[in-house]
């Protein structure tokens, strides 16, 4: 028995008929760092709604310093010592830092607000963490990494002693992650207990004490995570061993496929390259290097100049249709805005693309609809009760899955894939890994974008760095390791 | 076996409507019910058919509503292009054009209205509702420039005929209600066009990442609205018997309470004809029932406001409970 911060007991949380989590039990010791592993759907973010008085569980009980507690809304968990630091964090994005921070305890005077006792309160906190943030600064202006910056100045305003991080690395770059590690060990210094969650597992070895590991809803087990290895872990996650993460396949180029001549955009600077059939052709580079920028450009989204062959016939994109038209498809970084229609159902989203295909007299036919639609369910073993299911309801990896097929359905010449993993677990990242080298087997071009280090090495074939919306270098297979693509990245 | 198999998918058919429509099929009920038993003559063929003949004309302007809103857009100068329109009609036939040619020539007015609209829209990326807002003035204008503030008219039998006249009994109008919902579900449920109005108004990005041309579904949209505001332009005419400056004034709330009621999500994206179809008629037999049971023109409007407010709270609670 260690002297644990929080303990959670027996907690059950029922949507319906679902059961997201059922009979959790384990404690956390004080001033250390708690990993919480598990796959998508586990139950992670379940878990942490409810410790941190978003959600309350169905049964169960949650004891904090030995007391047992009833965290009915995220103000009462604030007052009991806990806040959370989304990915994304939810915040009034017209209004300073300073209000941000102190919104609901803004100091008076009188009955007039005191903004210069404001901004001096919020200016010790920054200066206590030792960021570059200025109290006056609107959230609209600042980066993701600044956002949960002023979130942790937030936690520490409430005098926390338990910080809960939910992925937030995902979308930050090596060197805001460099800053984010020093500031978790800053405050795990301080004594403040921290729950991490993160689906990268070096991340998990970089930063943490304990694992603590969920499956299908259920407490799998906690361990020392100096005691054991990432296979164990991902044992531990998915039930079974992975024997390769990455189960790169490498396809037989044909002919070239694209060919991408001076292409030029507000945030893009002279970018050529050329991609052969079968071909996977990486994308590295910080976050913000123009990597995305140039798809969205190639893609017909931002308005650019430059010329483009595919299949060396020099072809005009002026918008997405005409991308499309000419055998491009792109499965952007924002799955959940960019990549599916949430309200529609699974195979609606699948069909998007290929509405023509199921004309029949110029109606859609709903049987052949169904045909392909089942079809591809089954290929890319998509889980989900039916094809009927809004695609806003799946788990990450299946949507991901979803917006695959949609493409696959169309058969086009050029994928380009902007993080196709981000925010996928374990073991649908596998599943996409095979899907992509299904699909370069087929002879489709392949363009993917990556921040994920290891996986950008293992899945591509060649690999272009950018820095400041320019290419800053190309290595072949036999050049590829993490430090020559930093060096040509920073 | 086949029979069998038809039965089961029949009874499957039937249950899902049930669920789709179950909040508005009880509505319908609960005031069937009431004003039947306070009044005998509610529950009678005739009746029905003149509630069916009262809702026709917002129940097409609620069917091109429909489509627009789906598109996560507005359209609030519908009931000036309906006015707009039958001034249009009414003027070819004083002029000796022709009732055809009237009618052609007042659902082709309120196709390019809403086309100017659709394009203004997608290509400026204005907000519809300020648009539109600003737009009914200056149709309006139009109507009152064109017209001199004098209503048009006489028109011919053959024109007042669409009014009043049936086949089989029943009254044109009524028909003509049908025959666009009709159109209007084959085109949601059964073109590629009403599923990606779908998609565009689901999430604008997500279908620009799809390829979809989502200008263009905007624009489509329009006008599909514009058509129906032609046409139930055309109708009022024929059945207000001139064409007056302020013909379907107001129409425009009728139009969006229809398609509120029947569960077209202003979020876009999401809704059926069905559900208009419904939505239009609970309208209906509120009117009718009331003026039936004696109630005051007052209580009415009280009453139709409620509803609205019940259909979509109940609407919001249905989809928390699903999720």
């Amino acid at each position: 028995m260690g002297d644990y911060i929080i303990e959670v007991k027996n907690i059950s949380k029922n949507y319906g008929g679902v059961k997201a989590l059922t009979n959790v039990s384990f404690g956390m010791e004080r001033g250390r760092i708690h990993a919480l592993l598990g796959e998508n759907g586990a139950g992670k973010s379940t878990l942490i709604r409810s410790l941190s008085g978003v959600e309350q569980p169905s049964s169960g009980e949650i004891i904090i310093n030995g007391k047992k507690t009833i965290l009915t809304t995220p103000t009462v968990a604030h007052e009991c010592g806990i806040s959370t630091v989304y990915q994304e964090p939810m915040q009034m994005k017209d209004m300073s830092v300073a209000e941000n921070i102190y919104i609901s305890r803004y100091p008076k005077k009188g009955l007039l607000l005191d903004k210069e006792e404001l901004y001096r309160k919020t200016q010790a906190l920054i200066d206590e963490i030792g960021v570059n943030l200025n109290p006056s600064n609107h959230i609209s202006g600042l980066s993701v990494a600044m956002r949960q910056m002023v979130e942790i100045i937030k936690a520490l305003s409430f005098h926390t002693d338990f910080i809960i991080f939910d992925e937030p690395t995902s979308s930050l770059s090596i060197d805001e992650v460099k800053v984010l590690y020093r500031i978790i060990h800053m405050l795990k210094d301080k004594g403040i207990t921290i729950l991490y969650v993160s689906h990268r597992m070096e991340e998990i070895f970089d930063l943490c004490d304990d694992a603590i590991v969920l499956r299908d809803g259920t407490f799998v087990g906690k361990c020392e995570v100096a005691d054991v290895g990432s296979d164990d872990l991902i044992h531990m996650m998915v039930g079974r061993d992975l024997t390769n993460l990455f189960p790169k396949v490498k396809a037989e180029y044909g002919d070239e496929v694209l060919r991408v001549d001076h292409l030029n955009s507000k945030e893009v600077h002279d970018v050529s390259f050329s991609i052969r059939k079968g071909e996977v052709l990486g994308f590295g580079g910080l976050v913000g290097a123009g990597r995305t920028e140039v798809m969205r450009a190639l893609f017909g989204i931002d308005a650019h100049t430059g010329d483009v062959y595919v299949e060396n016939e020099k072809r005009e994109i002026k918008k997405s249709a005409d991308a499309v038209a000419c055998g491009i498809s792109m499965v952007p970084e924002d799955r959940k805005d960019q990549g599916m229609i949430k309200v529609m159902s699974v195979g609606k989203n699948i069909t998007l693309v290929t509405l023509r295909e199921y004309l029949r007299m110029g109606f859609l036919n709903e049987a052949l609809e169904k045909k392909k639609i089942d079809q591809l369910v089954d290929r890319l073993r998509i889980k989900t009760p039916s094809a009927l299911q809004l695609v806003g309801n799946l788990s990450g990896g299946n949507q991901q899955k979803v917006i695959f097929a949609k493409w696959l359905a169309k058969k086009p010449r050029v994928l380009i894939l902007d993080e196709p993993t981000k925010g996928v677990d374990v073991g649908a990242k596998t599943e996409i890994y095979e899907i992509i080298n299904e699909m370069a087997a087929e002879g489709i071009g392949i363009i993917m974008i990556s921040s994920d280090m290891p996986e950008l090495i293992a899945m591509s074939d060649r690999i272009l760095i950018m820095k400041g919306g320019k290419v800053s270098g190309e290595l072949n297979k036999e050049e590829f390791n993490e430090e020559a693509i930093l060096k040509l990245a920073i | 076996m086949r029979e069998k198999e038809n039965e089961k998918r029949s009874r499957l058919f039937a249950t899902q409507l049930m669920k789709q429509y179950s909040g508005l099929l009880l509505v319908i009920i609960v005031l069937f019910t009431v004003i039947s038993v306070s009044n005998q003559n509610f529950c009678t063929v005739d009746n029905i058919l003149a509630i069916l003949r009262q809702i026709s004309i917002y129940g097409v302007l609620g069917i091109g509503m429909g489509i627009l809103i789906i598109n996560k857009q507005l359209d609030l100068t519908v009931g000036a292009i309906a006015g707009l329109s039958a001034v249009v009609g009414g003027l070819v036939m004083i002029k000796g054009g022709g009732v055809f040619a009237a009618i052609i020539a007042a659902v082709a007015a309120g196709a390019i209205l809403g086309a100017v609209n659709g394009i203004v829209v997608a290509k400026t990326g204005i907000s519809a509702f300020i648009f539109t807002m600003a737009m009914t003035q200056v149709y309006r204008g139009m109507i009152y420039l064109i017209t001199d503030g004098k209503p048009i008219s006489p028109f011919p039998d053959l024109f007042l005929n669409v009014n009043r006249s049936s086949v089989l009994g029943i009254p044109i109008p009524v028909i003509i209600l049908f025959i666009i919902v009709f159109i209007g579900w084959v085109i949601l449920n059964k073109t590629s066009l009403g599923r990606k109005i779908c998609a565009t108004g689901g999430s604008e990005v997500a279908a620009r990442y799809s390829g979809i041309n989502t200008g263009r579904m905007t624009i489509a949209s329009f006008i599909i609205c514009g058509i129906t505001a032609g046409i139930s332009g055309v109708l009022l005419a024929s059945k207000l018997q001139s064409a007056q400056p302020t013909l379907g004034t107001g129409l425009e709330m009728d139009a969006i309470s229809v398609a509120a009621i029947g569960g077209i999500s202003l979020d876009g994206g999401a809704g059926t004809i069905g559900g208009i179809l419904l939505g239009a008629i609970i309208i209906g037999i509120i009117n009718n029932g009331m003026i039936m049971m004696g109630i005051n023109s007052y209580w009415q409007m009280i009453a139709k406001g409620l509803i609205i407010v019940f259909a979509v709270v109940f609407d919001i609670i249905k989809k928390k409970y699903s999720k």
